[in-house]
């Protein structure tokens, strides 16, 4: 298809596109970039393109006013320069004197900490939570939590929109997320849910670990197994679970999930393997555990982890359950 | 007071003395620069939004925008440009959105089928959406659940049969109540695209 010019645009344009050309201009569309698009809309307005009868008078005073409004309250914050120095430092002194006061009575006031995360279109953000849980927030996703009450007794955090999550383990404090309409538990896990308030489906994809959600509305309830997926449907409250399948290797293929050590001690890569797979290590002969470790270990295959130590300290590794005995060859 | 809606209402001088009087802070000259665009600015963000909604925002936010930069304005002869530019950025977003929605996909379905009778009834598409949407909160339960997923997530009947649990006859029975349903809230002509749907998704998926 031409790029400068687009049959299916046109028939858009004029109102009279058939479904079958709505499909092929999404195509284009998704295929073209912004400034392409931007071309050819430069192109229609300078050809004079539109009706000006399309407007209403009715129409246009209600937009006129929300524009008056706007530009009202604009001008009023207009201040010359000079004189926002003054009122700057005015500001200034007054919330040195609000934060030494908050400092003085910090201890005698729980008060709440709000911290609120959130993404516009097209961005991204990547955050750790105060016990370590990553979160990857995709476009237009919100997360909060109280920073004073977070690990106290729950990690809770509110959400809405779409983000990958790796909970860290803590077994003493239970993570749960609250989004619209469904609450989930999670129990050590790393998992990809997408809940926006304004969709009729959360989807939440779990890839190992454990978690529990509750639909909010009915009190309907699962725990998927790792690989699955679950639908609540929110006008309903009806929750449905679906094997990822071939979905996994997709959603997982770009998540390539490695533990990368630098000069790491020994001591650094077990803590670290055993906080990955769930497992203990116990050693028979007692080790030089001086030594640093450079490279990466996979944290899905503990057999290759182990056979990696083995190789480069010449070492056994025997694995029972979760207790992995390491000794001297 | 009648509007002005025609251009050539206000000469090359006329607009730059409004330029000027905008850049000293007159809302009275916003307004007048406002008429003056706006029947063209509106029409054009409607060929491309085809929601009178979006296309008010849009218009709103553009004016804000000059508005609140009007001390930046180096172009002291006209505001077209600007104004063009501007909204642009804007109406590109709401383009892409549009064509995406499943909602308009609908409504290619019902302005097509219709007849050359009903063409002058035919709804805009602001006003469709919101019939469409609240007929379909009016069904059943799981009517709306599958037609949601069929239309709204383009589902074939096999997976909504999986993430539901229905067996893939129940939603094809399902889809087809729900169409029914929808043809008695809607209308006579809407019904006729919804039916040829409905033969599609029931006998070729």
């Amino acid at each position: 298809m031409n790029m400068t010019d687009s049959k299916t645009e046109k028939r858009y344009l004029d109102g009279s596109i058939t479904p079958e050309e709505l499909e092929q201009l999404r195509t284009q569309l998704a295929a073209d970039s912004d400034e392409t698009i931007g071309k050819r809309m430069q192109e229609n307005w300078d050809a004079g393109m539109g009706d000006p009868n399309t407007v209403s008078h009715d129409e246009m005073e209600n937009v006129w006013r929300r524009i008056e409004r706007g530009a009202t309250e604009d001008a009023k914050r207009g201040i010359p320069p000079i004189r926002w120095l003054r009122i700057a430092a005015a500001i200034l002194i007054f919330v040195l004197m609000l934060t030494s006061l908050h400092y003085y009575r910090r201890t005698s006031i729980l008060s709440s900490n709000i911290i609120s995360i959130s993404t516009g279109n097209g961005e991204r953000a990547s955050i750790t939570l105060p016990d370590g849980t990553k979160v990857n927030l995709n476009e237009q996703s919100t997360i909060q939590y109280d920073s004073r009450s977070f690990n106290k007794i729950r990690r809770k955090v509110t959400f809405d929109g779409e983000a990958y999550f790796e909970v860290a383990h803590d077994a003493r404090h239970p993570f749960s997320i609250d989004a619209d309409k469904l609450n989930i538990t999670v129990f050590g896990t790393v998992f990809d849910i997408c809940a926006r308030s304004q969709d009729s489906l959360a989807v939440l994809s779990l890839l190992e670990g454990k978690v529990l959600i509750t639909a909010t509305t009915t009190g309907e309830q699962a725990m998927p197994a790792p690989n699955n997926k679950v639908v609540l449907e929110k006008s309903t409250g009806k929750i449905s679970t679906e094997n990822l399948g071939e979905d996994f290797e997709v959603l997982t293929s770009w998540r390539h999930r490695q533990i990368i050590f630098r000069g790491a001690p020994i001591s650094a890569v077990i803590g670290t393997l055993e906080d990955a797979f769930d497992v203990k290590f116990v050693f028979s002969d007692s080790l030089d555990v001086n030594d640093s470790f450079t490279g990466t270990m996979s944290d899905q295959n503990l057999d290759i982890d182990l056979a990696i130590l083995e190789r480069l300290y010449n070492l056994k590794a025997v694995r029972v359950g979760s207790v992995v005995t390491i000794g001297k060859e | 007071m009648p509007m002005k809606k025609s251009q050539e209402q206000c000469s090359g001088r006329c607009e730059a003395q409004l330029i000027a009087e905008l850049k000293g802070g007159s809302q009275q000259a916003l307004r007048k620069l406002y008429e003056l665009y706006v029947p063209r600015l509106f029409a054009f963000g409607m060929k491309y939004a085809k929601s009178r909604q979006v296309v008010e925002e849009i218009i709103g936010d553009t004016f804000l925008w000059i508005w609140k930069h009007r001390d930046t304005i180096r172009n002291t002869d006209s505001v077209q440009p600007l104004l063009f530019i501007r909204m642009k950025s804007y109406l590109i977003n709401a383009y892409r959105t549009t064509v995406n929605a499943p909602e308009f996909k609908e409504y290619t379905e019902y302005s097509s089928c219709l007849t050359v009778d009903d063409a002058s009834q035919m709804l805009e598409y602001d006003d469709f959406v919101r019939k469409l949407r609240t007929a379909i909160d009016r069904l059943p339960k799981t009517q709306r659940k599958v037609i949601l997923l069929a239309k709204g997530e383009s589902l074939s009947a096999k997976e909504i049969a999986k993430m539901t649990g229905l067996t893939e006859q129940t939603v094809r029975n399902q889809l087809s109540l729900g169409l029914k349903k929808l043809k008695e809230l809607l209308g006579i002509q809407y019904s006729i695209a919804l039916i040829l749907t409905a033969m599609n998704f029931l006998f070729w998926q």
